[in-house]
């Protein structure tokens, strides 16, 4: 390929990128400017050309009035005539603190969101919930209802008999045991038979989960039925007792609860199936003739934690970098405060974006537990660097985005002059200079305050 | 009014690029010393705010030369009244750009 037909590829696929009813008339100017620009110029000014198309491009592409970068900046004011428009103002959503620390918020309400709709996502949320020595039992022969990573099966393993056994083997290891059976009970409804999906258990089965709403029903039996059966098949009505949807997250799918005596559960078939639940009365259980597992599961608390300690750490190194750095990103007083603050509430926000989105993630994928470290993990050092990134590239006084880069001086002029970028405040606050290559002089950025009397030069 | 409107630097030097006669985009990249991916944007934003306008070359002319046409720019009435008020600010503008050496503007 030959040089001009390499630089021509290149302008297209530049072109690629402007809008598509900009396309020809960018392109032409373009291309036209080219033939110029080789006739009259060096090789590496060829190059930096076509490269800048891309740039043009990143910018037109950046100013489109359709699109959902500029969803993001639907209220953001515009740059005042004759000022130059560049690619981090398509962000200026995240400009304002304030909307910054809202996206953030919206964005980790709606990982949350769409982890509560994602079924083993859920399972792990819900599993918080529960109280620590909250445990769902079977003798060690039944086996079958656990699986690994405390992920637990739909299908109830212990019977009836197996669960009287238990009882009689406890020994005061449990504060409290109870047998759940599913059942398919059929009932007269508004809209004619249906079958529901109830769970027959006891009173006790609700003073171990802590529901008082049906501890109050004990005595007589009981139908409750859940919010949604409730809407499902008898329209609504509200004579009948219900629990709130989500109240309920031990395994099997119900549509209700029919809470009897003892002497109701005794006339069971002795082979029915159910699960056991209980409470250790201490941390462990040292008897080798239950097997259990914790419905806390602290996994997740666990992998949050640790990203916990690096988003700190990332902090601690920020504000370290920012404080550092001369003394000459510090401002007095509030606003040193505010940014402070505002690194702080963004190093917090982040936090649920990664682990709710993380988790969604590896929900998504199938296979939670083996993958779900890594996707976290991964997410904490992205994270990490947008918090740290985001904050040193903001106004220190107004802590909205820099913007107008300028670069400034060349590689080879380092000894005479400094090189790097300038990026000014758009509010006229002041001037971040960014060394490209660190010198004595010049190691880190600076930031250099605008007094009153530069206001003229700003709207 | 234009005038009223503030020029940041690179807008104003680029203004004074085409005022000088450096009227293709290259030309006004050399003499400013900018590059493209910031001159050809800011020469679009000048255009939206009716500060320059931009027009193609006669496709007759740039035939006679052999070459592809240009597209070239020039100062609206608006815009020579906001550089006039942006050289008030910039003093050393003027110093900055000088006029192309055997060109016409």
């Amino acid at each position: 390929m030959s040089p001009a037909s390499f630089h021509l590829a290149i302008l297209r696929c530049a072109a690629v990128l402007v809008p598509v009813a900009q396309r020809t008339d960018w392109l032409a100017e373009w291309r036209s400017e080219l033939w110029h620009i080789r006739r009259e110029s060096h090789g590496t000014n060829v190059a930096a050309f076509c490269m800048g198309a891309f740039r043009d491009a990143f910018w037109l592409r950046c100013n489109e009035p359709i699109g959902p970068r500029s969803l993001l900046r639907l209220d953001a004011p515009a740059p005042p005539a004759g000022i130059d428009s560049f690619p981090d103002q398509g962000v200026a959503a995240l400009s304002s603190p304030f909307r910054c620390l809202g996206w953030m918020a919206t964005l980790g309400a709606a990982s949350l969101g769409v982890g509560l709709l994602l079924p083993a996502a859920r399972v792990v949320l819900y599993s918080a919930l529960y109280p620590r020595n909250l445990v769902l039992i079977s003798p060690v022969q039944a086996g079958g209802a656990f699986e690994a990573n405390g992920f637990l099966g739909p299908h109830p393993t212990v019977s009836r008999e197996r669960f009287e056994s238990l009882k009689m083997l406890d020994g005061g290891q449990f504060t409290g045991l109870a047998f759940y059976a599913p059942v398919d009970l059929p009932v007269e409804t508004p809209r004619g038979k249906r079958t529901l999906n109830i769970v027959k258990t006891t009173p006790d089965l609700f003073r171990i989960l802590d529901i008082p709403a049906a501890q109050a029903q004990a005595g007589t039996p009981t139908l409750i039925l859940t919010d949604d059966a409730r809407r499902k098949y008898f329209d609504g009505d509200l004579r009948i007792p219900t629990l709130p949807d989500g109240t309920w997250n031990l395994p099997g799918r119900v549509d209700g609860w029919l809470i009897e005596d003892d002497s109701a559960l005794a006339v069971l078939p002795a082979k029915t199936a159910g699960f056991v639940t209980g409470r250790l009365r201490y941390d462990t259980l040292h008897d080798s003739r239950f097997q259990y597992i914790r419905l806390a599961d602290r996994s997740f608390e666990l992998f949050v934690t640790i990203p916990l300690m690096f988003v700190f750490s990332g902090i601690l190194w920020a504000v370290m970098l920012a404080g550092s750095s001369g003394g000459h990103m510090r401002t007095a007083g509030t606003p040193g405060l505010r940014r402070s603050l505002f690194l702080v509430a963004k190093s917090l926000l982040v936090l649920p974006i990664v682990a709710f989105g993380s988790l969604d993630v590896t929900a998504l994928s199938g296979s939670l537990t083996p993958l779900f470290f890594n996707v976290i993990m991964f997410g904490i050092f992205i994270a990490a660097r947008w918090v740290i990134t985001d904050q040193l590239n903001r106004c220190p006084v107004c802590l909205r985005f820099l913007a107008h880069p300028v670069r400034i001086g060349g590689p080879s002029r380092i000894l005479l002059e400094w090189h790097g970028t300038e990026l000014m405040c758009d509010r006229g606050h002041g001037l971040l200079y960014v060394p490209e290559w660190p010198a004595l002089w010049s190691g880190r950025q600076r930031w250099m305050g605008l007094g009153p009397s530069w206001g003229g030069l700003f709207p | 009014m234009a005038t009223e409107l503030k020029l940041s630097h690179t807008a104003a030097m680029i203004l004074k690029a085409i005022d000088a006669g450096h009227v293709y985009g290259f030309g006004v990249m050399e003499v400013t010393g900018l590059p493209s991916g910031t001159v050809y944007p800011a020469m679009r934003r000048l255009e939206r705010d009716a500060l320059i306008r931009s027009r193609w070359e006669k496709q007759a002319i740039a035939d006679a030369e052999q070459r592809p046409p240009r597209k070239y720019y020039t100062l609206t009435a608006s815009g020579r009244a906001t550089l006039e008020a942006s050289e008030k600010r910039y003093p050393l503008l003027a110093n900055l750009i000088p006029a192309p050496v055997g060109e016409d503007a």
